[in-house]
């Protein structure tokens, strides 16, 4: 039976102390999790303010920059809205379900990736108005 | 057959009035009747208690004796009554019937009952033909007919000499106020009032009379066409006015006056007239017909039992901040100052100063605490416990005082300690919502022994949610609490349940967090994902609030009662900052004994010894997965800064952060939950523990595949099943968040109750329903029945049995 690797995690769990790492910590050595904002990628469709109505799929188009190579992209959205599944070949094309029960509101469309580097970028987002 | 005449068969008011003798300060004993109706049986009532007596057909004329025996009549139809006698144990007998020979005549249907200072009871009859001749009589129970000749008497009342009032009615809007010296035959009319103006309302003919305990003759008049009813005094005028049908009069020691006011046949309302005062005020409204009123038969009594026990809640009036905290001492305060209650919380905590009125400085009292059974007690644990004013302990069942001199009254003072839970060990409570001791108070000098019932309460349960949830995670915690599509809450009906949040937004007064987050994220944080000191603050606030409206009348009996604790079921983060409001300085407040609100905890899935996964959380490697749960409002926080005020506050993630063992790394703040605090909580613990079964979809869940694809750090990957146990939790059990070893605070199982096996599924129980979100499969200790059901197993547990330990708090 195959036995499952030892994470990078929990090698680092037996090496230090835990409770160091956590209340001893600097700011350099906490990670910031809006560093990932890139321009790299950008939500072309739909545009910024689209109105969409509950029960509605919607096309989101994620368009990597000029030179830019994405591995694997998904689609995140504000509660309940969820995630998409992840695709890894161009285009990077997703069809989105805005669920029936969607309150009125203003809701946020982000696209996460993962670059030809291994980085991890997200998009600005982008947001869509449920009326 | 008797026959009853045409005019009776319109609606029939008829008040019957009972006035108890009264010796005592402001009395809590207040008792009344309510009619049949729409097919809810009459019934005998204590105000603020409930139910004495059920399963009646129209009952009245309600007094008390010296010993604490409640006499009360009850007729089923006009030409029959029946002389009652309730037991201060609640043994019900019927000590007299009467049977009218013919026709019961016009309109006053009204019997009541009085009894004499010597112990005798007294009933009257209405007119009553019997072969031919029309007679109304009053009789001794066991001694015959008193006086007869009469017109329509009722409203009988002794005064403290043995003199017997009544009135007798001549018609509808006349009649005489009559009195029978101590030792005679013959009643003389000691009062002949103007009749009633206006023409009453046909069966509104209420008429009562009381005698105050200088001797002062009451008596009431009902509407009248346009003209109120009143209270009058006699040979001085009205004292209350803009009544409608008031009756029932009734003193107690100390002078004030309790009546009842009827507008309608069906409802009532209890006032009292405060002595010295001219308007009355609402005591209570205890009563409105669910359907008709039967013919006739629209009959309210009302007595006051002497002499009398007053309960009172000595929060925070009567409190000294002493240490430790107890009540003052001082006669005077104690006589005047804090709040009339009628029962407590079970809680072990909450105490009740019981303020006894006396004749004469210098009496003699004896004061006894009776169970359930009425018997004396034999343990306070079970049915709490004795003890004088200032004292911070509490163990007799029985004292005897010595009454002082106060601006009121002479009155002596003793201190009820509540019991130390609410079930009791042989489990004979636990389909109960309530349950009653009994104080008695035997007067040396006169002989005279009172009997006052102390409903016990649970505590109020509170529902307290954990890392970024909100009340809302307890709507599928059925049986205990649910709360159904439309925002229906049920509750077993056993339990006063609250489900609190502190969730309140804190976003818009941060100005950074570690690690830190764009501004959109740290403007989204809600107080839930703070730390243990910031939301035992909270926590703590909205469990008083909680109890407050519980003291007022919001629990299952609207009653009145004292309250100190509460009893609190928490979930993951919840459990620690409920250990945690022992360490804040509020919990030592006297108006808490420096107790705490907390009587005891049943905390589910608890990182008690932290959780490696809230490490993990906050690593730098992680920061992917990180950002991910933080763009739907999981934001995991080691820090933030506040704007203004206090500059930094512990976020929950960093506070849970420890490697789940005794003797591993742990938080600070659960290292001070580690220190023997200033009290210890009662804390029964509940853990969840997965198997193979739970993860068996996390490779192909939403979640674990979006994050290993587009953050693929560490924890993502981890995602996944057999290797989440393994690097998370080194293979040791846990509920997919948590360590059972951190559940269980260290503890081994047998101190607490593991689920990790629904027979259903074949599946162990993940921590959450939000765990379910990460990929892990069903059922969580959060949505389980079962348990909900151990839940309320526990809290069916009294403290001292070993399923609760006392951690350190």
């Amino acid at each position: 039976m195959k036995r499952p690797r030892k994470s990078s995690l929990a090698e680092m769990a037996s090496r230090i102390n835990l409770l160091l790492l956590l209340f001893a910590l600097e700011t350099a050595r906490i990670a910031s999790a809006q560093q990932y904002e890139s321009s790299e990628l950008q939500i072309t469709s739909p545009a910024n303010g689209a109105v969409v109505n509950p029960g509605q799929m919607i096309a989101v188009v994620v368009t990597p920059s000029s030179g830019v190579t994405l591995e694997s992209v998904g689609i995140v959205g504000t509660s309940p809205i969820g995630f998409s599944r992840v695709v890894r070949l161009e285009p990077f094309q997703f069809s989105i379900a805005i669920p029936a029960a969607t309150p009125a509101g203003s809701y946020s469309l982000t696209a996460w990736a993962k670059d030809s580097a291994g980085q991890t970028v997200v998009s600005a987002p982008v947001t869509i108005e449920v009326p | 057959m008797p026959t009853i005449r045409p005019f009776i068969l319109y609606p029939l008011v008829v008040f019957i009035l009972t006035a108890a003798s009264a010796r005592t300060a402001r009395a809590q004993g207040i008792y009344y009747n309510t009619p049949e109706s729409g097919g809810t049986a009459g019934t005998v009532q204590q105000l603020g208690i409930g139910t004495l007596v059920g399963g009646l057909t129209y009952p009245t004329g309600l007094a008390f004796d010296g010993q604490g025996n409640l006499y009360f009549g009850n007729s089923a139809d006009p030409l029959s009554f029946q002389v009652m006698e309730r037991s201060p144990a609640g043994t019900v007998t019927t000590v007299a019937t009467f049977s009218a020979g013919g026709s019961v005549a016009l309109g006053p249907w009204a019997y009541s009952i009085a009894v004499s200072p010597s112990g005798g009871v007294f009933y009257n009859t209405p007119t009553y033909t019997d072969g031919g001749t029309f007679r109304g009589e009053i009789l001794e129970v066991g001694g015959g007919v008193v006086v007869s000749g009469l017109s329509y008497p009722t409203g009988l009342t002794f005064d403290s000499a043995g003199n017997l009032y009544f009135v007798n009615v001549t018609g509808p809007a006349s009649f005489q106020i009559m009195e029978l010296p101590i030792g005679t035959t013959t009643p003389v009319n000691v009062g002949s009032p103007v009749s009633v103006s206006g023409s009453i309302s046909f069966g509104a003919w209420t008429y009562g009379v009381a005698v105050s305990p200088s001797g002062s003759i009451f008596y009431n008049t009902p509407k009248g066409g346009s003209t109120p009813g009143t209270i009058q005094e006699l040979g001085v005028g009205t004292v209350v006015n803009g009544l409608a049908y008031p009756t029932g009069l009734a003193f107690d020691a100390a002078g004030n006056l309790y009546f009842g006011d009827s507008a309608s046949p069906a409802n009532l309302q209890i006032m009292e007239l405060p002595i010295g005062a001219t308007t009355a005020t609402n005591v209570g409204s205890p009563f409105n017909a669910t359907g008709s009123i039967g013919l006739g038969l629209w009959a309210y009594g009302l007595a006051v039992q002497t002499p009398t026990v007053t309960l009172v809640d000595p929060v925070p009036q009567l409190i000294a901040p002493t240490s430790p905290p107890a009540t003052v001492t001082d006669p005077n305060t104690l006589a005047t100052s804090g709040r009339t209650v009628s029962g407590v919380a079970a809680d072990g905590v909450t105490e009740l100063v019981l303020r006894i009125s006396a004749s004469n400085v210098d009496d003699q009292l004896t004061v006894s605490l009776f169970n359930d059974q009425g018997k004396l007690s034999t343990s306070s644990n079970d049915d709490g416990a004795l003890g004088n004013p200032g004292d911070a302990s509490f163990s007799e069942n029985e004292m005897t005082l010595s009454a002082d001199s106060t601006s009121a009254r002479p009155m002596a003072f003793a201190v009820y300690r509540a019991p130390i839970d609410f079930p009791r060990a042989s489990g004979q409570d636990a389909s109960s919502s309530s349950r009653f001791v009994s104080i008695q108070v035997a007067d040396a000098a006169s002989g005279v022994t009172t009997s006052i019932p102390i409903r016990i309460l649970r505590p109020p349960v509170i529902l307290v949610p954990g890392l970024w949830s909100t009340r809302t995670a307890w709507n599928d915690f059925a049986p205990l609490y649910s709360v159904g599509l439309f925002g229906t809450v049920s509750a077993d009906s056993r339990f006063s349940v609250t489900a609190l949040s502190y969730d309140i937004p804190v976003g818009s007064l941060l100005s950074a967090s570690q690690p830190s987050y764009k501004q959109s994220v740290l403007a989204s944080i809600h107080a839930n994902s703070l730390g243990f000191q910031y939301n035992a603050n909270i926590v703590f606030a909205a469990i008083a609030n909680s109890i407050g409206g519980f003291k007022n009348g919001a629990n299952l009996n609207n009653i009145q009662v004292a309250a100190v604790q509460a009893d609190v079921v928490a979930h993951s983060l919840g459990g620690d900052i409920i250990r945690y409001l022992a360490l804040l300085p509020q919990s030592s407040q006297p108006t808490l004994f420096a107790r705490g609100n907390v009587h005891k905890v049943v905390t589910l899935d608890t990182p008690h010894l932290g959780s490696p996964l809230a490490t993990a959380l906050l690593m730098n490697a992680n920061s992917c997965t990180q950002g991910l749960l933080a763009y739907f409002g999981d934001i995991a926080v080691a820090s933030v800064t506040f704007k203004f005020g206090p500059t930094i506050s512990n976020g929950a993630v960093g506070d849970l952060s420890g490697a789940g063992t005794i003797g591993g790394a742990l938080s600070p703040e659960l290292t001070a939950l580690m220190q023997e605090g200033p009290y210890p909580i009662p804390t029964a613990l509940i853990a969840g523990e997965t198997n193979s079964g739970n993860e068996e979809d996390l490779d192909s869940a939403e979640f674990p595949a979006f994050a290993q694809a587009v953050c693929g750090d560490p924890l993502a990957i981890d995602l996944s099943p057999s290797v989440w146990d393994m690097n998370l939790f080194d293979d040791a059990p846990n509920d997919a968040i948590v360590p059972l070893s951190s559940q269980l605070d260290g503890l081994p199982t047998t101190q607490g109750v593991v689920f990790s096996l629904d027979p259903a599924t074949g599946y162990g129980y993940i921590h959450s329903l939000g765990t379910e979100a990460l990929g892990f499969f069903l059922p969580s200790v959060d949505t389980s029945q079962a348990v909900s059901s151990e839940v309320i197993d526990l809290l069916n547990t009294p403290i001292n049995n070993s399923q609760f330990n006392s951690l350190s708090p």
